[in-house]
């Protein structure tokens, strides 16, 4: 009995929508949730049921959304803000465990709002030995002598700040091929280092906070799944060159896969999570156990640590164990309308247009001893995790705004004009989450359809492709996008 | 030195009250779930709205309650400001104690941002949201620097900058979070620090203990530490706040508020979403921010001051209101101070029509973590060698209280399961989330 209503289901399937992977509503397998309002990022792993595994979820939200206080507070695990910082608490760039946006700034007029992103800083005039160490992965980049490998605009009390920053845009139009033109509004950088000059030859790279949603998956996808998809010289001859980043990682101590970050500058979602307790709020951990101070920066160097409550780091290794769950953890929302015939018609122009090339829709993640809820689970994230050429307009810029040589390495393998594939899951929700948010790495792009126009270096043929469509399939493409 | 909780009743907390200020009435600390009257379910159906309609004028006791004790810890500081003594600063701590009693049953209002995102009322005049309104009055955790002296550092905070602007509403509005969202500069805890001082006792008996003579005139040459005016003004004017606060959130949630557009009260009744609402905020109080943010970090931690009363040593008050807070949104009621009951229609009503065995489910989960918490505060109050929260926190994890309270964490997440199948019952989107930010 139940073989014959299998059968006749398959067959109905078959029919009605050949093709159509009936469990890809569930973008993030059984870890999905079903939420799409404000607070649809901010849910733990669906199947995580244990009540231990539960605390340790809400442990780590606890320290990523509460601020950091300045050392020497009274609750002493949670102080050692600073000397230097860009946000006190992680979720205050996060917004509700979502992605940031640039800065809003009216005609002639420069944004100052910093709140949710910030500028990394490296230097492009290196030694060999320099520039070997990057390329093989054994170092990031060497930081702007002013202002490091990335620009904290925030001191506590007392403490010089490094420099200021604001943006501007300059607005541009591109018209689709019926006529209708969509407004594009392109950044303008103003920075300037407070106490000394931000080196000529310094690339700076703008990085909106990514979401948070579905990392954990991301993290156990297998290598040669990841690897096997590069095209680093284009044999295939099909204009898309993939390329893996390749880090140090510190636990290891050896040269990795680069998965997390914009550039796909970490290995691991620990790494990345103490790079930016130690890079965007000043707390050192295990993993960087040394305040970035700079050698010119004599008062920075002199501020008190927050290590006084007998942990030799300002966020102690439980604390950072904690958030490193949390940040694994938190799942990805449920896809609302996948099989409409809307949707599946924009999901098929998507792939026409080769978006899937880069934004890879599905893999089977590992197994983890450590994370069994995420192991073994079909996913549906939409990338490649490789980085790709995004073309001049959104390649990283110097101190003046103008966009540097693309060729430059900025972060371990990664270059000034290449971008790792960001994850699509959950995109649809990112302006219910937080109204403000916006996309691309720097921000720039107000809505989706503005970030596939921007689309351009290996992406040009699609992006060109897009600007031939009909309004009806312009209007179905999105209503993809927005049920990610 | 465990001293037996059996003979700890309520009133024996009130009656040391009442002697310290008279302003309070014996059924002050009760709770309305306290009584098992309150804990039954309707015998006739229930709807949604009535119990939206319910839930409002629940809200509107809680803040009205805040207010009103707030404004009598203002009196409080005023007759303490008046004339400093150990009398009328003890005074004021008591109105203190008082006013948080209703104020930590209303925080289970807080988790609204999903209602009222898209709804831009503050361009209508009013508040946009319980979540933004509390960071102004419950901020936690604060840098006490940031205000006054600490332990090492005589000269530190606002207070001690001798020819800072003066301390006005406007001043402490613009410096909260100025240099760090933990530079809290105003609400509940900035008062508590300045009532108590840095607790310099570890995981020993005592909290803070700050001087009275800290709040002597300085030309009254009784001034114990610098800048003594400047800390009177930030006191009195840091309470004017607090008081102005409570005010405002209060009117939003009278019956005039709930027929006006624009208002937090309006909004609800108008919100499709309520129900989903009131069990999101449910839960994420009783499985995240209080088992976890507020228990188990502290339990788990081996940081005595990883709690929120942290000046005070009043966490166990705290804790202990938070959980009413939520019995009060699922049995449908509150215990105004004045011992005025409030009830009707209620979430506990809704669950038993449709499925009485969860409701029992619930039910007894509530009473076995009722226990518990109630111990924790009866402990917290005993007359003779209490127990406070940073205590517990210090205690090995067989020491009796120590497992209460890690008792109380585990059954207060374990609702996470309960809260599972209600939300496969109501056919209603997930629960599941964390907390939205304190």
């Amino acid at each position: 009995m139940i073989k014959q209503i299998l059968f006749i289901a398959l067959l109905t399937h078959s029919i009605t929508s050949f093709a159509v992977d009936r469990q890809q509503h569930l973008s993030g397998g059984d870890t999905t949730v079903n939420r799409h309002h404000a607070s649809a990022y901010s849910a733990h792993s669906a199947n995580i049921k244990s009540v231990q595994n539960i605390l340790r979820f809400n442990g780590g939200n606890k320290f990523f959304e509460e601020p950091w206080a300045e050392s020497v507070g009274s609750v002493s695990s949670q102080d050692g803000l600073g000397p230097l910082f860009n946000n006190n608490a992680c979720q205050n760039c996060h917004v509700r465990d979502g992605r940031g946006h640039s800065s809003e700034a009216l005609n002639n007029q420069q944004g100052s709002d910093f709140s949710t992103m910030l500028l990394r800083a490296s230097k492009s005039e290196l030694s060999d030995t320099q520039k070997t160490a990057i390329s093989l992965g054994l170092q990031a980049n060497v930081g702007d002598s002013c202002i490091g490998g990335q620009l904290q605009h925030k001191a506590i009390f007392g403490i010089k700040k490094e420099a200021s920053q604001a943006v501007s845009y300059r607005y541009l139009y591109v018209s689709f091929s019926d006529g209708e033109k969509v407004q594009l509004r392109e950044p303008i950088w103003h920075v300037k280092g407070i106490s000394c000059e931000i080196d000529d030859d310094t690339v700076l790279s703008a990085r909106v906070a990514p979401p948070m949603i579905g990392l954990g998956l991301l993290a156990l996808i297998d290598e040669q799944d990841i690897l096997q998809q590069e095209d680093i010289n284009d044999e295939n001859n099909d204009g898309i060159s993939g390329k893996a980043n390749k880090v140090w990682s510190i636990a290891t101590q050896s040269v990795t896969l680069g998965r997390f970050g914009w550039k796909a500058g970490q290995p691991t979602l620990r790494q990345q999570t103490a790079g930016a307790f130690l890079g965007d709020m000043g707390l050192t951990t295990d993993f960087f156990p040394t305040e970035n101070c700079l050698a010119h920066q004599l008062d920075c160097k002199a501020s008190p640590s927050g290590n006084s409550d007998g942990v030799n780091y300002e966020v102690s290794s439980v604390i950072l164990d904690k958030v490193t769950f949390y940040a694994h953890h938190l799942a990805v929302p449920a896809r609302r309308n996948a099989y409409s015939r809307q949707v599946l018609n924009g999901q098929k122009i998507f792939n026409d247009l080769g978006c899937q090339q880069c934004h890879t829709q599905s893999y089977t993640t590992g197994k983890s001893e450590t994370f069994p809820e995420l192991s073994n689970q079909k996913i549906y994230p939409y990338t490649d995790m490789l980085l790709h050429d995004m073309g001049t307009s959104l390649t990283d810029f110097d101190k003046y705004s103008n966009t540097v040589n693309g060729d430059i390495p900025v972060e371990f393998l990664a270059l000034a004009k290449e971008w790792r594939t960001p994850p699509l899951w959950g995109i649809g929700l990112a302006q219910t989450v937080d109204p403000n948010a916006t996309f691309l790495h720097d921000g720039r792009a107000r809505t989706l359809l503005e970030a596939v126009l921007w689309h351009a270096g290996e992406a040009l043929p699609s992006q060109q492709k897009v600007l031939t469509l009909s309004k009806k399939q312009r209007i179905e493409l999105l209503a993809f996008l927005a049920d990610l | 030195m465990k001293k037996s909780t059996k003979t700890f009743k309520k009133t024996t907390l009130i009656l040391v009250l009442a002697s310290a200020t008279s302003l309070i009435t014996n059924s002050a600390f009760a709770s309305f779930a306290d009584d098992k009257a309150h804990r039954q379910t309707a015998s006739s159906a229930v709807t949604t709205e009535q119990i939206k309609i319910n839930y409002v004028k629940i809200a509107y006791a809680a803040y009205s309650d805040s207010y009103s004790t707030v404004q009598t810890l203002q009196k409080n500081i005023s007759a303490f400001l008046t004339s400093p003594s150990q009398l009328t600063l003890d005074n004021a701590k008591e109105a203190y104690k008082l006013a948080r009693v209703p104020y930590q049953q209303s925080e289970i209002m807080r988790w609204d941002t999903d209602i009222t995102i898209n709804s831009d009322l503050a361009k209508q005049g009013g508040l946009s949201s319980v979540d933004d309104w509390e960071g102004q009055v419950n901020a936690w955790p604060l840098n006490e620097q940031a205000i006054d002296y600490v332990k090492g550092n005589q000269t530190s905070g606002i207070i001690n900058q001798k020819k800072g602007e003066k301390i006005t509403i406007d001043y402490l509005i613009k410096q909260n979070g100025v240099g760090g969202e933990a530079n809290v500069t105003t609400g509940f805890h900035a008062i508590e620090f300045l009532l108590w001082g840095q607790d310099l006792n570890g995981t020993n008996p005592g909290a803070g203990e700050r001087s009275f003579n800290d709040f002597q005139t300085d030309k009254s040459g009784a001034c114990s530490a610098s800048n003594c005016d400047r800390r009177r003004d930030f006191l009195a004017v840091s309470t004017q706040l607090l008081v102005n606060d409570l005010q405002a959130m209060s009117q939003e949630w009278s019956a005039k508020a709930a027929q006006t557009a624009g208002t937090l009260a309006n909004n609800f009744l108008n919100s499709e979403d309520a129900i989903r609402y009131i069990l999101f905020a449910m839960k994420s109080m009783a499985t995240d921010e209080l088992a976890s943010a507020r228990m188990n970090e502290g339990l788990v931690g081996k940081d005595v001051e990883q709690e929120h009363d942290c000046f005070s040593d009043l966490s166990h008050v705290a804790i202990y209101y938070n959980f009413q807070g939520i019995r009060n949104a699922f049995y449908g009621g509150y215990q105004s101070i004045d011992g005025k009951i409030i009830e009707g229609a209620s979430i506990a009503d809704l669950i038993n029509q449709k499925n009485p065995a969860l409701f029992q489910e619930f039910d007894n989960a509530f009473n076995s973590i009722e226990k518990k918490m109630f111990t924790i505060l009866a402990v917290g109050e005993q007359s003779e060698n209490p127990i406070r929260f940073d205590q517990i926190i210090g205690q090995n994890d067989e020491d009796k209280e120590k497992k209460v309270a890690l008792d109380a964490v585990y059954e207060l997440v374990s609702l996470s399961t309960s809260f599972d199948k209600l939300e496969a019952i109501l056919s209603i989107e997930a629960l599941t989330i964390s907390g939205d930010g304190d």
